[in-house]
């Protein structure tokens, strides 16, 4: 290998920044594939609809609407946040608080529903 | 501009998703990745339907790869034809235009998926060397089944998590690159050791007989 090295450096140097990125991309899959099992819900934001909130929050997103005195989808055509808020004629940033405070609700009431009765 | 654009998808859907894969193939800076792994999201929230969001990203990188192929052939060949007039220059048009008969289609179909940002560039440099309509359409084509399916089918599994999807997706693309070339890095350098040391041995034979 070292003869090699020696004779060949430039195929041998490209082998050995190839496999150490191998081993780096492997190491960073592993890490990262713990990190988003435990971080499954993305943060809400304007572009996404209620369907997409309940579906990374793990809650019924109909209910949501419920909870919230949001619109249902109009006709099977779905909303998003921004255009919720736009209908309702509140700011964005209104909308999305009311819905993480209905998700985080949903949440609790699912985890107490949950947990073992004493 | 993501955000932006991300908005637009449950709402232009299906659209927007054929117009931002064709746009990327033809090089121009649309987070198409992106795009096609919300849209995956979208269908499993039951926003958009899975099957018609793979065919309208698949339509619309089959439309732009023939864009940019028949941009290529159009402008690119006469302009080929021009330089290999020269009797000079005749020899290493026609030995490029040989690689890419033989070993093009391969370089077609990874430049769909794993080194996709070269998929543009691939297109025009297909269509300049009149590479094989057909072929250069079928390879095309099997490549964009690969780049559409997995990154919608990522954002799906990955539903309602987009960092994460396109986190990860990226890492792998990457682990498939390089492993590719561990492989054949690998391969390559032994086939070297085996050749010298082969020669050593006939070396070190003939010095003994000649002793």
């Amino acid at each position: 290998m070292i003869g090699l090295a020696r004779r060949h450096p430039i195929l041998v140097g490209a082998f050995v920044l190839a496999l150490a990125l191998s081993l780096f991309l492997t190491g960073r899959i592993v890490v990262r594939t713990v990190y988003w099992a435990q971080h499954r819900e993305e943060p809400i934001a304007g572009w996404m609809t209620i369907g997409y909130v309940g579906r990374s929050w793990g809650v019924p997103p109909r209910e949501i609407d419920r909870r919230a005195g949001l619109p249902p989808p109009d006709g099977g055509r779905p909303l998003t946040l921004e255009q919720i808020a736009e209908d309702q004629g509140m700011p964005l940033a209104v909308v999305i608080a009311l819905v993480e405070v209905t998700v985080a609700e949903l949440q609790a009431e699912r985890d107490a529903h949950l947990a073992p009765r004493p | 501009m993501t955000d932006w654009l991300l908005a637009l998808v449950p709402t232009y859907g299906l659209w927007l998703i054929a117009g931002t894969t064709f746009a990327s193939c033809l090089a121009l800076p649309i987070p198409a990745s992106v795009i096609m792994l919300a849209a995956g999201g979208f269908a499993a929230a039951g926003d958009l339907v899975l099957w018609q969001v793979v065919v309208s990203a698949l339509s619309g990188a089959l439309a732009g790869d023939q864009v940019g192929y028949g941009a290529g052939r159009m402008g690119g060949g006469p302009f080929l034809d021009r330089i290999a007039k020269a009797p000079s220059r005749a020899k290493v048009v026609t030995k490029a235009r040989s690689t890419m008969e033989a070993k093009g289609g391969i370089a077609v179909f990874l430049s769909r998926w794993l080194f996709s940002p070269l998929g543009p560039y691939v297109n025009v440099i297909s269509g300049a060397m009149r590479h094989n309509w057909l072929r250069f359409t079928l390879w095309a084509a099997l490549g964009e089944v690969v780049w559409c399916s997995l990154y919608v089918l990522m954002g799906r599994g990955f539903a309602g998590n987009l960092s994460a999807a396109s986190d990860m997706l990226g890492s792998i693309l990457g682990l498939v690159a390089s492993g590719t070339a561990v492989l054949g890095l690998g391969w390559w350098l032994l086939l070297l050791a085996r050749k010298e040391h082969a020669q050593r041995k006939a070396r070190r034979g003939l010095s003994e007989a000649q002793d």
